[in-house]
């Protein structure tokens, strides 16, 4: 029988973690759906009666971007007014800056499309936090060829946006 | 050389569009954690990589993994393949060509070779499997069982047939490990799966196990 109290303690960590600040008024209840899932596992006996951290903090993992997916999926139209208006006043007092972070990131999606396609799955992994020896093992490359990709692939990026008007 | 990359540029590409996002053809966040976490065969990796690197939303799936991955302790790499262990590589191929062929010249009629194929030259004989070679184990309790050194870690390394990782698991402290249900999905009925066992001492060093097979039921 799992100890349901150390997997919400473990889960609660793991929400707070993950959990954009633009949600943290759903972190009860991603830890609530997190349980949830745990317990239909158990219930088709598939969860492990002491599941390891990580995967916990992968159950996790899951629902805050399933509950990303679903907030801010296109054309969403919320049943309730009250959580529509919200959203407006959200969105108006981040609305300058997160534009502006969204056009730069459009435009590195779009400086992406120049690059090589091994050049540019190096520098997108770059930019998402994976280590250079991690994307070497997990590509299956050698370690000398990703850094020479991201290398290049930088430097095109870096002349690329300029051309845009965007210098680091 | 470390790539002077600005913050702003990690931040932009996972800022979500106003607008919203189109999240139909997003792949599953559990497939974009494994992806993180090493767990995945190099195509899938890539095809996933090559998804972030277009979709804002996985892209901040993906740094969230990466977060998450950081603060439970990212799974070891096992070779960072930096290029003078490339030229040892190359060396060392030379060096076991050249004894090849100077047995050859001393030997000309070689005994045909009668050992059953293995998987793996045997490496260490430190870790050994508690199970039949090729045992059939049920899809909801896929354990595993091996022996090994007192006082030793296990990571655990498991792969289908054609050796594509299926699971992956290290810091094990206990000699059973349980295969998650959801791990064997793309294993048929009646499939093999290979695993492997590395042990790590508590001096540091590393006893690798040969490669065992079991049959998922």
């Amino acid at each position: 029988m799992p100890d349901y109290e150390e997997i919400r303690a473990v889960l609660v960590r793991a929400i707070a973690s993950l959990c954009p600040g633009w949600m943290t008024d759903r972190r009860d209840d991603l830890v609530q759906s997190a349980m949830m899932k745990l317990l239909r596992q158990e219930e088709k006996s598939e969860l492990n009666p002491a599941p390891k951290a990580s995967y916990l903090w992968k159950v996790a993992h899951s629902v805050t971007v399933d509950e990303i997916r679903s907030v801010r999926r296109k054309g969403e139209v919320s049943l309730d007014p009250a959580e529509d208006e919200t959203a407006v006043r959200l969105e108006d007092a981040r609305a300058g800056q997160d534009r502006a972070m969204w056009e730069l990131g459009n435009a590195i999606r779009e400086c992406f499309e120049t690059l090589e396609s091994r050049r540019r799955r190096v520098v997108a992994l770059n930019l998402l936090g994976h280590s250079l020896p991690e994307t070497a093992e997990h590509s299956g490359w050698r370690y000398d060829q990703v850094r020479n990709l991201l290398y290049r692939g930088m430097k095109q990026l870096r002349f690329c946006l300029a051309g845009k008007g965007f210098a680091p | 050389m470390k790539p002077d990359t600005p913050q702003s540029w990690k931040d932009a590409v996972v800022a979500l569009p106003p607008d919203g996002c189109d999240t139909a053809a997003c792949p599953d966040p559990d497939r974009i954690w494994s992806a993180v976490r090493g767990e995945l065969a190099p195509d899938e990796f890539g095809r996933l990589a090559d998804h972030a690197a277009a979709c804002p939303a996985c892209a901040l799936a993906w740094q969230l993994a990466e977060k998450g991955s950081t603060e439970i302790g990212r799974p070891q790499i096992r070779s960072d393949r930096r290029p003078w262990r490339a030229w040892y590589g190359v060396a060392a191929a030379m060096l076991v060509a050249a004894v090849a062929l100077a047995i050859q010249f001393r030997q000309p009629e070689q005994a045909p070779v009668t050992s059953p194929p293995e998987y793996r030259a045997p490496v260490d004989e430190a870790v050994h499997s508690e199970l039949t070679d090729g045992a059939a184990l049920p899809r909801n309790d896929c354990t595993l069982r091996w022996s090994g050194p007192a006082g030793a870690t296990f990571d655990i390394k498991v792969a289908d047939e054609n050796f594509q990782a299926v699971y992956r698991e290290t810091g094990l402290a206990g000699s059973t490990f349980t295969v998650p249900p959801e791990a064997l999905q793309g294993i048929p009925a009646g499939g093999v799966i290979v695993w492997q066992v590395e042990a790590v001492l508590p001096d540091g060093t590393r006893k690798l196990s040969r490669t065992f097979r079991a049959t998922v039921e």
